[in-house]
């Protein structure tokens, strides 16, 4: 495959992401029946376009598979088929399934024709209900790459309907690659011996009467006979014999024909292929030459007869020009009745597609390579980073306020900010395909554990930065089916507890102050708290007899190895666990929550940054190290009094605020630094933890709130536990963003090593087996004075 | 002087391709993404030939060609439809909109710039078309 072959088989596929995308939205109206006109023929669209881009690149199945899917659909667009349940499921499923060739054909592999063969039988059901019956005429329709035809082979008698198609199957005869012979009247006559037929042949004679639609068809006899005289030498006479008086005379309506009797052979088959184009659109008698001349009033008993079917407004003489034929130049001209009335139906509709093109019109865009918009999105770092440089430099010039140059700086400040606002927009995507994607994981699932389910999104145009979006499709696909199979109940289960029989997951995504909150619920029965807790037990994750709030036991389900051991159902059970997809929520810089109630459903909320190029960060000073935490996870900035301060055991400390305790993590601590006083905590930082309960974060200082630029450490350092990244100040300082995730876990010494008998001496003393790196996070919690009742899982 | 071409099509990749074989041919193509921008195109582009897909949004190629043919200018140009139909209803329904000929996708690079030297007696890059009457 050629290079640009290549490029477009690229574009090919980048379109049928768009069209397949605008498909599962049509058909997501059409499932709540607020389909309209229009949007059933988006969806017709869609499925015809992937058919028609397919076949250009010869892929024979998806054209065939989508040719019937269009078929059905086109039986429903013309109401011949009505839209029950079953055949909206065949239509989501079939859907699906044009994606997976789609993608199939994209990787260049085939799918198994079983599979296919079942999705069309299903489409062919639809069809048998409809009563469609598959002309004849489409059986043969473009499965392979196509050769045109040409409707008539030459030598066969013509077919009845007027041939349209259009081929050049025959071009080399025709003579159209003999350029320099095609000017009239025809040029010396080639060489006989080119033309063995020539001269031994019968000679025919040609009367060609143009009716007025061939000229408003776009056809000219100029080049309709110049293609015939480069194929012989033709001598062509105008017959003007059927002039009107001058008293009568039209300009606007054709009145010439033309007899055009070639000086040497031309088989009949071959001067019908020359009239191929315009059979239906003329008389064309054609006769042998010995007899006598045709004429109009009495003509010849012709060989072939062209002019099939003969259009009643068309002939010549009959109708009114139209006004912009009159307007035109002169003769031979177009009578453009025909084509107008013919062409009313679609006069009416034209106020529709006027709307439309107001209302509905897709907006312009451009497609740019990832690669520069990312480039863009480096540079606009680093000039952010600059632009704090220089901030700072001017700051250290300690000039009077009204200098122009810190005006100037100020300026610059804001313009680098929206220049990069303006450039993370384009990285922001809807997380619309993506929500898209989910309804047929649900419908996947609900087969596949025989319940029945829907899904229902909400905050569908929710922009996301594009990595996030793409990278959320793993995690998103795993929790829906989970919610499917462990969130739902049998449909039995759930008549009896009074509820609709079908399911219903949801799916929500929303702005809130700074990051993305995207909430998948369902409907079902709830977490069983008393089996989670026994399962975490008995997988030793927790420690036998421990007492958890409904909360603790909610998120022990994110635990490694909660989930991986057991095989639960044969769609869940995938070796992956909800650990996997807070370890990707957590990749991306988000959190993820979980709250349940029993007998009415459970809920997961992920907390996303909208970009992962910048944030909002607080400055802070640790140990005399300049270091960054996410404004975002802190809730409160604390200067704690020593009356505050609340020892627990003979190392760990409590923070008292507004009637809770809150367990105290020294950062300097977490991170190597060395301890500091236990009754030394100049500065809190109040953070939410995986729990949602909050634990206090001791700092030295807070410096500063500014946008950083995040750079990550991944790629040179590896993975740091507690530092998720890093960046640098206006000094040219570099500073590291603290993991305040991996901080509050640091709880359980994970990350500084810390032995955890020295850490929770009682807690580990208490513990009958070894202590598992996890275990005292629970055991802790459970340590902890636990003013919340109930399970509080808000999200601050 | 060249033949000029316009391409409608809502599928960027069949757009693509004609511009491709068009254009390797030597001859110049304009595209347009449906059948409105087709028509608003239209005047400005002046085309030799018009090829048009028949399903579109806003104007579908049947909207497209009576535009054409109807209008005060250049009416009589060929228009070609290329489209995945080929059912004869839909091809008599182009012929009376004043369609001048039905290509089924998809095309072959060749055949298709041949039909184009066909329609417009072009007889190839450089020179200069026979006129028109």
């Amino acid at each position: 495959m050629s290079m640009s072959m290549q490029s477009i088989r690229d574009t090919f596929f980048e379109e049928c992401e768009d069209l397949l995308e605008a498909l599962a939205e049509g058909l997501a109206r059409m499932e709540t029946g607020a389909a309209d006109g229009e949007c059933l023929n988006a969806v017709f669209r869609a499925v015809h376009s992937v058919k028609g881009g397919a076949g250009a690149f010869a892929l024979s199945d998806l054209v065939a598979f989508a040719h019937r899917f269009e078929t059905v659909l086109d039986e429903i667009r013309s109401d011949r088929l009505s839209l029950s349940d079953e055949i909206m499921h065949v239509l989501l499923r079939s859907a699906d399934h044009l994606a997976d060739q789609v993608e199939a054909a994209r990787q260049e592999r085939s799918i198994d024709d079983g599979i296919t063969a079942g999705f069309l039988a299903n489409l062919d059901a639809c069809l048998t209900e409809a009563g469609f019956e598959e002309p004849a005429a489409e059986e043969d329709f473009g499965f392979s790459a196509i050769t045109l035809d040409f409707g008539a082979v030459p030598d066969l008698p013509a077919p009845d309907l007027p041939a349209f198609d259009l081929s050049v199957t025959d071009l080399p005869a025709s003579g159209l690659t003999q350029p320099e012979q095609v000017a009239l009247p025809p040029n010396a006559p080639a060489d006989a011996s080119q033309r063995p037929a020539a001269a031994m042949g019968q000679r025919h004679l040609i009367r060609f009467t143009p009716w007025p639609q061939l000229y408003s068809n776009g056809h000219d006899p100029l080049v309709l006979l110049t293609s015939l005289a480069a194929q012989a030498e033709v001598d062509i006479t105008p017959d003007l014999s059927t002039l009107p008086d001058l008293t009568d005379f039209d300009p606007a309506k054709p009145c010439v024909s033309w007899e055009i009797a070639p000086s040497e052979h031309i088989s009949a088959a071959d001067i019908d292929a020359h009239f191929e184009f315009v059979r239906g659109l003329c008389d064309l008698t054609i006769t042998p030459a010995d007899a006598p001349p045709a004429t109009l009033d009495a003509p010849i008993p012709p060989l072939l007869n062209m002019s099939a079917a003969p259009v009643p407004e068309t002939a010549p003489g009959d109708g009114e020009p139209a006004p912009a034929a009159a307007e035109a130049p002169p003769a031979p001209q177009p009578e453009l009745d025909t084509a107008s009335e013919n062409a009313a139906p679609l006069r009416r509709r034209a106020p529709k597609s006027e709307e439309d093109a107001e209302g509905r019109g897709p907006k312009p865009t451009l497609r740019v390579d990832l690669e520069r918009v990312d480039r863009l999105i480096n540079a606009v770092g680093e000039l952010i980073i600059n632009q704090a440089m220089i901030e700072q430099s001017v700051t250290d010039l300690s000039l009077p306020a009204d200098t122009e140059i810190i005006t100037h700086t100020e300026d610059y400040r804001l313009l680098a900010r929206d220049l990069q606002e303006a450039v993370m927009a384009i990285r922001a995507q809807p997380v619309k395909p993506l929500f898209q994607r989910m309804s047929r994981i649900v419908r996947e699932a609900a087969e596949a554990t025989g319940k029945a389910a829907r899904l229902v999104t909400y905050g569908e145009a929710t922009e996301v930065d594009k990595t996030v979006v793409e990278r959320l499709a793993d995690p998103l696909t795993h929790m829906i089916r989970n919610a499917v199979d462990h969130g739902l109940e049998s449909a039995a289960a759930r008549i009896a507890a009074g509820k609709d029989p079908e399911g219903t997951i949801r799916l929500s995504a929303a702005h809130r102050s700074g990051s993305v909150i995207i909430t998948i619920s369902d409907d079902g029965g709830g977490l069983d708290r008393s089996r989670v807790l026994a399962k975490a037990v008995s997988r030793g994750l927790v420690t036998e007899g421990a007492e958890l709030a409904d909360a603790e036991i909610d998120n022990l389900l994110f635990l490694p190895g909660f989930s991986t051991a057991e095989k639960i159902s044969n769609l869940s059970g995938r070796g992956v666990g909800l650990d996997v997809v807070k370890n990707a929520v957590g990749a991306l810089g988000g959190r993820i929550a979980i709250s349940s109630t029993l007998g009415s459903g459970t809920e997961f909320t992920i907390s996303l940054p909208l970009t992962l190029a910048v944030m909002d960060g607080m400055v802070i000073s640790v140990a005399g190290q300049t270091m960054v935490i996410p404004i975002a996870s802190v809730i409160e900035t604390i200067r704690p009094s020593a009356a505050d301060l609340h020892l627990l055991g003979t190392s760990d400390r409590l923070l008292a605020i507004r009637g809770r305790f809150l367990p105290m993590i020294d950062v300097a601590e977490c991170l190597g630094f060395g301890r500091r006083d236990p009754a030394q905590a100049p500065l809190a930082l109040l953070v939410e933890t995986d729990a949602q309960t909050h634990c206090a974060l001791i700092v030295d200082a807070v410096l500063d709130q500014r946008q950083v630029v995040i750079k990550g450490l991944a790629s040179n350092y590896g993975a740091i536990p507690g530092v998720s990244a890093a960046t640098v100040l206006g000094d040219g300082q570099i500073a590291l963003i603290l993991d305040t995730e991996a901080l509050t876990s640091n709880m359980s010494g994970l990350i500084s090593g810390r032995s955890n008998a020295g850490y929770l001496p009682a807690v580990a003393a208490a513990s009958p087996q070894p202590p598992s790196p996890l275990q005292p996070l629970v055991t802790r919690a459970q340590a902890l004075p636990q003013p919340q009742t109930g399970a509080s899982h808000a999200i601050h | 002087m060249t033949l000029r071409i316009l391409a409608i099509d809502d599928s960027l990749t069949i757009r693509t391709l004609l511009r491709q074989t068009v254009e390797n041919a030597g001859f110049a193509c304009a595209t347009a993404n449906d059948g409105q921008d087709g028509v608003d195109m239209f005047t400005e582009v002046d085309p030799d030939v018009v090829i048009t897909d028949i399903n579109m949004p806003r104007l579908d190629g049947f909207g497209v060609i009576e535009a054409i043919r109807t209008g005060n200018h250049n009416a009589r140009v060929p228009i070609l439809v290329l489209s995945t139909e080929s059912s004869e209803a839909l091809k008599a329904r182009a012929r009376a909109a004043g369609a001048t000929g039905w290509l089924v996708k998809p095309f072959e690079d060749l055949q298709l710039i041949a039909i184009l030297r066909r329609v417009t007696g072009y007889s190839g890059p450089g020179s200069a078309l026979p006129g028109k009457v």
